[in-house]
């Protein structure tokens, strides 16, 4: 039994339901729950390549903190009923909704189809080409200090203005969810 | 010492800061325009503070900024150009109720990106700078809280400017895991050795970064949130995407296409005479048929970022200088032009075509100006967008692009049939017999007409020190 594998299969699985589910759930409280799931999961991959100090910060951050912002942001919203209402459909309506659009049809599915058609032949090509190798390099010792000495030296700059892009991000949040003449 | 190159942006990014701090004390009813003027003497200060590096040239902080000509032309651009939309945006600010604390430290954090956009020598460095300058345009586009067409535009802009953010980082993705960095010279060092740059795999990253890009400086067939965004947006912000948020893209693109990608020239430089092209030819055809001014003019800069990707066809050192030039004179006409519509919009003559009737009998130096601005949009000499398009045109012949300097001259035809338009509306409408009601000229409008038409001229007239400086630009050339 090959344990890797099985854990990948499992953890990619629990990804693409996830966040297909994110999407097309109609209850907007659990597709912040699933938006929970994808980012555990996504911990998972990397907690696989032994990047352990980004797992936690993934398991920490987004499914923790970003995710419990969200949840309070909708609670917070002027909506009172926050819990979002089941929708009467029928089975097709539902397949309709899930898989189509109300204007397009299923043309975002084709597309959607497309792009990952084409991020397969690209990513079998980089296999084939041997530009990444199959075979795992040795795991880093101590990631977490690799991770420290090259932010806080090479990569100085864009840690610094990646600051400022999220205090921008946070006035430009609250500017346009501001009505007029609140304070 | 290093810290030097940061200054202006060191500058910058305090004084928006303090701009955010002093309107938290802000009165109730009191008027925010004392920090558009704090806003203008900071953008001042960070021009003084270019001075100190002069001297310095090279690859800065481990390879991710980098501080040559480039850099420096287009820095000085950039507050230059922050300055005119202060200017410009204090009365607009001010009729519209748009919280001015917010609306002015945005829009240093946007020249603040766009700086670290043109000056960064690595693509990470190089994506947070266009994170930075994006989010800030998205926030400001929305910042007319009770319009419709304001929202519609933020959503439009937010949406298509992920979509576009999340190419481009999957094209560098695929770059980096090609040639193992994202040193945009490391890129070019790896395709010197080793990695395969006719491989299929190369041309799919290409086609990402390419596609990406093209969402960002509106090149056809990525435009089309560009008509609605532009005409909804706050019209001095219209001015501040249509220069700064292109304008930065532009900038970019020439390092990392010219330095990191330049084994690849033959494929890329094909493909950007093709958008040229037909990027030049939608944008031209699509304004003719606009009733509003801000949207006429959204098509016309899709237009314009068509003859700028002429440079990028030709791939020479006169295409970059040409290109240089083109987006000095493209700037400070624009600039002009749309602060004439903010004092317009400001007078209560609305956005539509139709509200410039008789504007030469109600304000000559505004229909006047506005007459200067579209020749050189145009391309008539004696201003600085004909030298701008002369240049392009030499480049491209100088290329054996004959087709597409060919092309050019079509489309500046086409061009005039709307620009015309315009002019006619202002000048030659009779009907009504008594003298109309005269529009005043503004303070701070008059300012930025008379400094970017004055420049717009020198542009045309006295180019030869531009263009020393547009060549040198040329000099990131391996």
């Amino acid at each position: 039994m090959n344990w890797e594998l099985l854990g990948f299969a499992f953890l990619t699985g629990m990804l693409l339901y996830s966040a297909f589910k994110v999407v097309t759930t109609t209850y907007i409280t659990h597709a912040a729950i699933y938006l929970a799931f994808t980012f555990v999961a996504l911990a998972g991959f990397f907690l696989m390549l032994s990047a352990n100090f980004l797992a936690a910060v993934q398991i920490l951050v987004y499914a923790g903190a970003v995710v419990a912002l969200v949840v309070f942001a909708i609670m917070l919203s002027q909506r009172q009923d926050y819990s979002g209402k089941p929708i009467e459909e029928t089975r097709t309506e539902k397949i309709e909704r899930t898989f189509g659009s109300q204007y397009w049809g299923a043309l975002p599915l084709v597309i959607a189809a497309g792009v990952a058609a084409i991020m397969i032949v690209i990513y079998r090509q980089v296999v084939a080409a041997g530009y990444w190798t199959s075979e795992p390099g040795p795991a880093l010792e101590d990631s977490t200090v690799a991770i420290a000495n090259e932010l806080f030296t090479k990569y100085l700059i864009p840690f610094e203005v990646v600051s400022l892009v999220l205090l921008a991000a946070m006035i430009g949040a609250i500017i346009l969810t501001k009505r007029e003449g609140q304070r | 010492m290093i810290f030097d190159v940061l200054i202006p942006e060191i500058v910058l990014t305090v004084v928006a800061l303090g701009l955010l701090l002093a309107a938290a004390w802000q009165k109730e009813g009191q008027s925010g325009s004392y920090l558009g003027y704090l806003g203008i003497v900071g953008l001042l200060g960070a021009l003084v503070a270019l001075w100190p590096a002069i001297g310095i040239s090279g690859e800065v902080f481990d390879g991710m900024l980098v501080a040559d000509e480039l850099t420096m032309f287009f820095k000085a651009l950039l507050i230059v150009v922050g300055i005119l939309v202060f200017l410009m945006s204090i009365e607009f600010v001010e009729k519209n109720h748009i919280p001015a604390g917010e609306y002015y430290a945005l829009l240093l954090f946007g020249i603040v990106g766009g700086m670290i956009m043109v000056a960064s020598a690595d693509l990470l460095a190089f994506y947070v700078g266009l994170e930075l300058l994006a989010i800030a345009s998205y926030a400001l586009t929305g910042m007319l809280r009770n319009d419709h067409k304001s929202q519609e535009a933020v959503l439009k802009y937010f949406l298509n400017g992920a979509l576009a953010s999340a190419i481009i980082l999957f094209g560098i993705s695929l770059f980096y895991g090609l040639t193992g960095t994202t040193s945009i010279q490391g890129l070019a060092d790896a395709f010197k050795v080793g990695v395969n740059g006719t491989d299929s795999l190369v041309m799919a990253a290409l086609v990402f970064l390419m596609a990406g890009f093209g969402f960002k400086i509106a090149a056809v067939p990525f435009h089309l949130w560009a008509a609605d965004t532009y005409e909804g947006a706050p019209t001095p912000i219209t001015a501040f995407l249509s220069v700064v948020s292109k304008g930065a893209a532009f900038v970019v693109m020439m390092r990392i296409f010219f330095v990191g990608l330049e084994s690849l020239t033959v494929n890329w430089s094909a493909a950007f005479a093709v958008l040229a092209v037909i990027t030049m030819t939608v944008g031209n055809l699509a304004a003719l048929w606009q009733k509003n001014i801000k949207r006429m003019l959204a098509y016309s800069s899709i237009a314009h970022a068509g003859y700028i990707m002429v440079g990028f066809a030709a791939a020479t050192a006169d295409g970059l200088t040409g290109m240089t030039y083109y987006i000095l004179a493209y700037a400070l006409t624009n600039m002009g032009l749309f602060a004439i519509i903010v004092a317009m919009s400001n007078a209560g003559l609305g956005e539509d075509i139709d509200g410039y009737k008789g504007l030469s009998r109600k304000n000559a130096l505004y229909a006047w100006m506005m007459v200067v601005f579209f020749l050189s949009l145009i391309g008539i000499p004696p201003t600085g967008g004909f030298l701008g398009k002369f240049l392009l045109f030499k480049a491209s012949i100088g290329a054996n692009l004959v087709w597409l300097a060919l092309a050019m001259a079509i489309n500046s035809a086409i061009s005039v049939g709307y620009y015309y338009g315009v002019v006619k509306t202002m000048f030659l409408n009779e009907e009504e017999e008594e003298e109309p009601q005269k529009l005043p000229t503004t303070a701070n409008i008059g300012l930025v007409v008379w400094i970017t038409g004055a420049m717009v001229l020198v542009l045309g007239i006295l180019p030869s020190f531009f263009i020393e400086l547009s060549s040198q630009v040329a000099k990131i050339l391996p």
